[in-house]
């Protein structure tokens, strides 16, 4: 089937063009563990933090750093309109926002895994009481806000305030994928005893994640 | 093959293209003599699938250009539409599989070959200097084999080895049955068209 | 302006005086709030209105895409102007009676915080606008931001009112009790709003299409100028 051999096509591109040196993981890393350091000082060193705040914390990191990230996700493609090259070719369009959505989600989720490091250690938190659900959770809110992420980096791509739009457009979209994660991490961390209709709320946004942008797809791709 | 039925496209309720009427026949070639600003980048768009027309429809043998159709269209416009930390190989077999064709590795060697650029197989697009990424964008238009090549200004500041080449590879092309539109300032590229056009307040314009 | 437009806003006139009226003098006192309750009849006016104005946002966005008829583009940004308007005053009023009820500016309550959502969905929708070159590509992006941002109000409402049922505050949105005089206020107000929301939106959308006839006269004279002879 072509159109799954062109989306592997599009993301090796990506991952190739990363490992060349393209310094988007290293970038997202350093700046998210910057933060987390940033607000170890805010909160003046404080070790015991109660387990709302603290995944709360780990949260708001991880959204605003990739936010700040996600914005730059294409601009290698952009230098010689190479993104425009892609919209040429005899597929459906939305299999490139798939393509970036994956690539996206890969190199955020490797800076990821330093940033966690980073919270553990910095901010002193005990390890989860949950570790497979952490893990789980951590895969599935990555995925939420590195696809949300991506299709708003493509809907303000031609705007002049792109880099502010990217996170000011995010965070207010993504409040109850926000608020899941929080109390999902809780969970994990032991604070709660049981998940509620936080799964579902997480699973319904990656659902419409992953039909919207099908259908908005078109319009949004013209040139 | 690519008909244009009264397409009108407005950019800012302007009209940038006014009733135009098109059709490409095989191995034909169209030349348009148009100045910047002239609508003549926005017609290109609209014919490789780009853009979609405010009013008026494209069409494909007569049905409406679908997705697979725009596999059928090759097209060089001012940006060369490459990838500049890929080599010149990625870039012409990520583009081959893009399109669907069989064997990519083994085309992207093939057409390194026949545009010279085989010693630079390897290296980096970024690092290609104007000429040699211009005649790659060619390769990039023609490596699927398209029924229709869109060309604006290709001979745009190309030496007299590339423009040679590119002249070969056109004829080539248009001797297998490919319809060629080629936008350019040059009279001598104008004179060899079988039907010449220009562009006036939007509107395509017979030239004798 | 046009003759509906006068009427339109006579007749707002003769409502808005008496919704004054109503609400400021004639309707009672509440049982535990006083004449606090007065500020409600304004603040859920704007709150029902704000909601009206970005499902109008929604629904012209979606007419938009299938039709690419402009219009309905311009119907959009009058109507999400009007709707940030609304949410402004919504949180306001909402503030302004939070104050002596609890002694606080803000209260986590879900629909006030759904509010303050709402509010910065569609600043941004609006400086998404503010900063892209071209009408036609503006309106198509600007549409698929609308759809967007409001199929996803319904599930911010309901995340975070189950978020709140989670940190319940000692302040708790106890209904109120509506005697008739009070409801009949309260919906009086509502519907004067709307018509307000009307008024709004039709001398809104009348203004972008008058600075597009206006564009487009421009236009005209700049070609028939350079056709004279460039001067």
């Amino acid at each position: 089937m072509s159109g799954l051999r062109s989306f592997q096509a599009l993301v090796w591109k990506d991952v190739r063009t990363e490992l060349r040196g393209g310094r988007f993981v290293v970038s997202s890393l350093a700046f998210g563990v910057l933060l987390i350091l940033v607000v170890g000082m805010a909160l003046g060193g404080a070790g015991q933090l109660p387990v709302d705040w603290s995944a709360g914390l780990l949260w708001l990191n991880l959204f605003f750093s990739s936010a700040i990230s996600i914005g730059r996700h294409d601009d290698k493609d952009r230098e010689m309109a190479g993104h425009w090259g892609v919209l040429l070719a005899p597929m459906d369009r939305s299999v490139i926002f798939y393509a970036k959505w994956l690539t996206t989600f890969l190199f955020v989720f490797v800076a990821e895994i330093g940033m966690i490091g980073a919270f553990f250690i910095i901010l002193n938190q005990p390890a989860p009481k949950h570790p497979l659900s952490f893990v789980f959770v951590m895969l599935g809110g990555t995925m939420g806000l590195t696809g949300l992420g991506t299709f708003l980096a493509t809907l303000a791509a031609t705007s002049s305030m792109r880099d502010i739009l990217v996170p000011l457009l995010l965070f207010p979209l993504a409040i109850p994928m926000f608020l899941a994660l929080i109390q999902l991490t809780v969970f994990a961390f032991g604070g709660i005893s049981h998940t509620g209709v936080w799964i579902q709320v997480l699973l319904g946004y990656l659902t419409i994640l992953f039909i919207l942008p099908w259908l908005l797809y078109e319009p949004l791709m013209e040139v | 093959m690519l008909t244009l039925h009264s397409v009108a496209k407005e950019y800012d309720l302007r009209p940038v293209l006014d009733d135009v009427n098109l059709a490409l026949e095989r191995g034909l070639r169209y030349s348009l003599s148009a100045e910047n600003g002239s609508g003549k980048t926005t017609l290109l768009q609209i014919m490789a699938g780009l853009s979609k027309p405010t009013r008026g429809k494209v069409l494909w043998m007569g049905q409406p250009m679908s997705a697979k159709q725009r596999g059928l269209v090759g097209v060089v416009l001012q940006s060369s539409f490459l990838f500049g930390d890929l080599t010149a190989h990625e870039n012409l077999s990520l583009y081959a599989t893009l399109y669907g064709r069989p064997g990519p590795h083994r085309l992207a060697t093939e057409w390194l070959q026949r545009i010279g650029l085989e010693y630079a197989g390897n290296a980096f697009v970024r690092e290609f200097s104007k000429g040699m990424k211009q005649r790659l964008a060619l390769a990039r238009a023609m490596i699927h084999q398209p029924q229709v090549l869109l060309l604006d200004e290709p001979f745009d500041g190309l030496d007299v080895q590339s423009t040679k080449l590119f002249q070969d590879l056109l004829q080539q092309s248009q001797e297998a049955g490919t319809a060629v539109f080629l936008v350019t300032h040059q009279p001598t590229e104008a004179s060899a068209a079988h039907r010449r056009f220009t562009l006036k307040y939007g509107r395509l314009v017979d030239l004798p | 302006m046009k003759k509906v437009a006068y009427f339109g806003t006579a007749v707002l006139g003769v409502f808005g005086l008496l919704d004054i009226y109503f609400a400021l003098l004639w309707s009672p006192p509440e049982r535990s709030m006083g004449n606090l309750i007065r500020i409600l009849y304004f603040h859920v006016g704007s709150a029902w209105i704000a909601f009206l104005a970005f499902f109008v946002t929604f629904v012209c966005s979606i007419l938009y895409l299938l039709r690419r008829n402009l219009l309905f583009d311009r119907i959009a940004v009058s109507s999400t102007e009007i709707g940030v308007v609304f949410t402004t005053l919504t949180l306001i009023t909402g503030s302004l009676w939070a104050r002596p009820m609890w002694n606080t500016w803000w209260t986590w309550d879900p629909l006030l915080t759904t509010t303050l959502i709402l509010w910065f969905l569609y600043v941004g929708y609006l400086l998404l606008r503010g900063t892209m070159a071209g009408m036609e590509r503006r309106a198509r992006i600007s549409s698929v931001f609308g759809i967007l941002a409001f199929v996803d109000v319904p599930v911010i409402h309901f995340a975070v009112e189950w978020w709140r049922s989670i940190h319940p505050l000692v302040i708790d949105d106890t209904g109120i009790n509506m005697p008739g005089a009070m409801l009949f206020t309260l919906m009086f107000g509502v519907f004067t709003f709307f018509l307000l929301y009307l008024v709004l939106l039709y001398i809104r959308s009348r203004q972008e299409t008058q600075k597009i006839q206006l564009y487009k006269l421009r236009e005209r004279v700049r070609e028939i100028r350079v056709e004279l002879g460039g001067f």
